[in-house]
This record gives C-alpha cells, structure tokens and sequence, in this order.
C-alpha cells in the first residue's frame, strides 16, 4: 500500500512540474506577452483588455499560483479564440480521443499479440519472417502514410469505408486502424521477444508433462508471464497514441483533444494549448498509475517487492 | 567488432541501404540538373516518367529533385537533434546514475516530468513559442528524446558502478570525473551508439509528423513530410505524389530500426531496451 501511496505522490510531483515547464515554455516569447498572442496588429486597448483579463501583467510566479489555483478547483481559464471555458472544450473533445484511442488499443493488442504468439511458436520458420517483416513494416510506416493509404484503398478504390469520420461506427474503423497501427507492430515484436524467453523456462515442461498440448501450456501459463512487460508497454503507448492521434484526428476530421491541441497552435489560443497539453499529461499519468495496479494484481513478484 | 558487424547480414545491407540514401541525397545538387525550386507551370502535374521520373507538382516542379531536396532536408533535421539528445541524455543519466541521492532523485523526476506529455503535443508547445522552422523543429526532437535516452543511461551506468574495478578506482582516490571519463564512458559508449541509431527513425517521424500537420518545415524549405502534406489533397487524383515521399520515410525508419536492432546484437547483447 505505501508503494501505491509513493506512485501517486510521485504523479502529484511530476504533474506540478508539467505544469510549471509548460507555463514557462509558453511565456519564453519575448515581447509583450498580449501582443504576441493576439499577433496581429490590434489597437492598445484590445491588448490593455487582454492583459488585464488574463494577469499577463502581474509577475510569473504571481501567474502561475493563480492559474494552479484555479486548475485544482477545475478551470483551466477561457479559450481566447473560441470564447469559452477550456475545460468544458476539453471535455466535449475528450469522449472522441478516448473512443478512438480504445478502439485502436484493442486493435493493437489483438493483432499484435496474436501475430506475435504466432512468431514466437513457430520461430525462425516461415510464419515467423513473415510476421516480423510485418511487424518492422509496422512500425517503420508514419501514421499520416498508412490512414492516407487507408483512405486511398477503402474509400476511394473499394469505396467500402467513409472518407471521414462522420459520428457512424463505420467510420471509426479506419481512424482506429491507422491509430493503432504502429502500436500493433511493437505488440507483436515485444510479445514475441517477452514468449520466447518463457518458452526455455521449465514449467513448461511441467506444464507439458501433465498433459497439456504444447500450445495449450504456451498459451494458458506462458502467455500470462510473458503479459507483464506488454502491459507496462501498453500503458507507454498510451503517450505515443494520444501523439498519433493528433494526425489520425486531423486526417480524419475527428474534433478529439488532438484536434484541439492543433486548432490552439494555429489560432495561437495559449489558455486552450496550455490546458489540453495539461489534461493530457494528467490522462497518461493515470494511465501509467493503472498498469501498475493491473500489473500488481497479475504478477505476486511485484506485489512483495520492496 | 567491425567483424561481426560485417558478418551481420542484416547491419550490412540497412547500413548500406542508409549509406545509399545520404551518399545520393547529399550529391544530388552537385549532379542534377532539376532545381526542386525552378517552377514551370506549362509542367503543372506532369505525370511519372520521361525527363521528369517521378512526375511534377502542382507548381511544375520536378518531383525527384524535390525528394532528394527533402531527403537531405530531413536527414539533416534528424541526425542533428538526435545526437544532440544523445549527448543531453547521456550527461543527465550518468550524473544521476553516477552520483545518486538528490541529484539522481531531481533527474528522474526531470526525466519523468519530459516523458509524461506525448510528444506530439510538447513538440507542438514549442512550435506555439517559435514558430515553424528548422531551429524549432530540432528543439521539439530533443525535448522530445532526450527523457528516455536519460533513463536508459541511467540504469546501464548503475550497472557499470557496481563492477569492481570501479570501487577500486574510488578506494584508490581517483577522481569521480576521471572514473567517468575513463571507466564509464568507454563502457556507455555501444549503449549509446544503439540508442542514437534507435532514436533516428523515431526523428525522422516526427519531423515528417509535425510538417505534415503543417505547423513543422514552413515553404518554401522541402521535408518530405511538408511533400506529403502538399499532396494530400490531390492524393486520389495523383497518388504518386504523396507516395514517394511517404515510401522514402519509410524505408529510411525501416533501415534505421534494423540497424538499430542488429548493432544492439552485435555490441550490446545483454541490456535489453
């Protein structure tokens, strides 16, 4: 218990310095913190509002007490381009990033594991290379190449699957394809990797002794050693995903935090960059904290480590 | 070690796939004729072939030139940050491995603090505060590297600490900057080898990444991920267009990631990353 204690003081810690080293990032501009955001050339008093209406006149450390402040209590401050509160954008934005990333994650697993149990057993054989081949096409390809290829194959020559997402499931699919694609590849090869050094291991033997089918012992008992790095694995690509889906959602027309974040670099909206970059680090941590917990219920060796 | 690399087959063709591409994407000004800047509208999305192998784009500009352009372009912006997070991530893992307590205790929280974004969106933080350029990009690629280069330096310099030969060095009153440089380093040094080898197919997506979303390479610069952006929205009128650029990342990250692989085979059999 003091071991998940220490996790979640240490995520406290490490949010509070996502914080602080993004307000720093976004206020190294030099010049006149209002004018730089407005960009274009505004009247004095259009700034003077802004400036009063954000603090961007009181000192950094001022600054920032009020905008931590204000985040523990839930407000993230106002869009500036959008004109609305941040946090109610980032909540309408969130349920289609996290639809998206689900959907591609059971796409990798299931792909990934499946191909990579398939590698390790029949290692060094024909279903082996070809898998690896794959699995190192996988994740050598950019995620914008494959929905673009996606895109071009589905739509438009077997015109089977929608352009973009249009709120239908069918038009999930390819989204999460290309989402998932790349995270597909390294399942497989780490699956791969993860089963073969329990395929030495002699319970195995045991396993085989009492009877089992040799892939009936690799699937019941050697699977489930072998998960452990896979889902600590998981839970990284979680970061990777939410960083694919910034392009999966602009391909695919998908208004998810993603989208968002970019609308915010175009429109130069700083309060709205700031917060999704913010709400993001704060799902991955949690994320992080979860395979912990998965990880500590599925393996006894980490539940009695000091 | 240079045997055993030689007698990798597959370290030496991706190296020499890797070799190929640098060779003819850095020559190609000096031994082509086509400008990837000359626009020759009377050329308006000329199709593959003849003088123009690879086509034209939509202002007539000859395709290959352009690749090759991108090519150097995208090599350049990669192998820079890359090293450059190498040698950031190799400063701050050694120092926090080397030396322990507070100072290891702030780089791992420092390290943790980089990694817990998704670096698309701390590339993007840095896009919002300098713009789109060359010098912005290759920020956002360290910022976006050097946290798991600085983990990794970490543990393998912890292990190396424990050898004997290191207590020795310390018993004997030998400086803790020359057991660095003398003792760890050497041993770090096929870590780190693999680690940048590793880490340039990962700067090479997200240079292509941030300029296909168009808040990377600004115009007129090339990079072959703007190539892809550009012709996206002719993507199912000409697909060539987009399909170049995209296959040359591709196979660029693929060369990478099997050299990567095979050089961590050859000179780093035990740690695992």
């Amino acid at each position: 218990m003091t071991a998940l204690f220490k996790r979640c003081l240490g995520m406290v810690l490490v949010l509070l310095g996502v914080m602080v080293l993004i307000f720093i990032a976004l206020r190294i501009i030099p010049g006149d913190p209002a004018a730089v955001l407005l960009n274009e050339h505004v009247n004095e008093a259009t700034i003077a509002r802004l400036t009063a209406t954000m603090n961007l006149d009181r000192p950094l450390p001022e600054q920032f007490l009020s905008y931590l402040g204000g985040a523990l209590k839930g407000d993230l401050g106002q869009s500036y381009y959008m004109r609305q509160s941040v946090l109610s954008l980032i909540l309408t934005a969130f349920p289609y990033t996290l639809k998206l990333t689900i959907l591609a994650a059971a796409f990798a697993w299931l792909i990934g594991i499946a191909t990579g149990v398939i590698s390790a057993m029949h290692h060094d054989h024909l279903p082996d290379y070809l898998f690896r081949g794959l699995s190192m096409f996988g994740v050598s390809v950019p995620v914008f190449m494959v929905a673009l290829l996606l895109q071009y194959i589905f739509y438009f020559r077997l015109s089977l699957l929608p352009l973009v997402y249009d709120g239908s499931a069918l038009s999930m699919i390819l989204p999460a394809i290309a989402l998932g694609w790349n995270s597909a590849g390294s399942v497989a090869r780490l699956t791969r990797s993860s089963l073969m050094e329990q395929l030495d291991q002699p319970y195995l033997d045991t396993a085989r002794a009492k009877g089992l089918l040799s892939s009936q012992a690799v699937l019941i008992h050697g699977l489930r050693n072998a998960m452990l790095p896979i889902i600590t694995m998981m839970a990284l690509q979680l970061s990777g995903m939410l960083s694919g889906a910034v392009i999966t959602e602009s391909v695919f027309g998908i208004s998810g935090l993603g989208r968002l974040a970019l609308l915010a670099v175009q429109t130069r909206d700083m309060p709205l960059l700031q917060g999704t970059v913010l709400f993001t680090a704060f799902v991955i941590t949690l994320g992080n904290i979860i395979a912990d917990l998965i990880s500590f219920c599925l393996d006894p060796r980490v539940r009695t480590k000091k | 070690m240079i045997k055993a690399f030689f007698q990798n087959k597959v370290a030496v063709i991706s190296g020499a796939v890797i070799a190929i591409i640098f060779f003819v994407a850095f020559i190609a000004p000096f031994a082509m004729s086509a400008d990837p800047m000359r626009q020759d509208l009377t050329l308006r999305l000329c199709p593959p072939g003849g003088v123009h192998i690879l086509g034209c784009d939509e202002l007539g500009r000859d395709v290959l030139a352009r690749l090759l352009a991108g090519t150097r372009n995208s090599l350049l912006i990669a192998t820079l940050p890359t090293a450059l997070a190498v040698v950031i991530g190799a400063v701050l893992g050694i120092l926090g491995g080397f030396y322990g307590k507070t100072i290891d205790l702030f780089i791992t929280w420092f390290t943790d603090v980089t990694l817990s974004f998704p670096g698309m969106l701390l590339a993007m933080v840095i896009m919002y505060t300098f713009g789109g350029s060359f010098l912005s990009v290759l920020i956002a690629i360290v910022f976006m590297e050097f946290g798991s280069i600085a983990r990794i330096v970490r543990s393998v310099t912890v292990s190396i600490k424990e050898n004997e030969y290191i207590q020795a060095a310390e018993a004997m009153g030998v400086s803790k900057f020359f057991i660095i440089v003398k003792h760890i380093l050497p041993n770090l040094a096929p870590t780190l080898i693999v680690l940048f080898t590793l880490n340039m197919p990962n700067s090479i997506l997200s240079e292509s990444s941030l300029s296909f979303l168009g808040i990377g390479i600004q115009p007129p610069d090339v990079s072959l991920g703007l190539m892809v952006n550009q012709s996206k929205t002719l993507l199912f009128q000409m697909p060539w267009l987009a399909l170049s650029p995209s296959v040359m990342i591709m196979v660029l990250v693929m060369a990478f990631n099997y050299l990567g692989d095979a050089l961590r085979d050859i000179l780093d059999p035990k740690t695992k990353y």
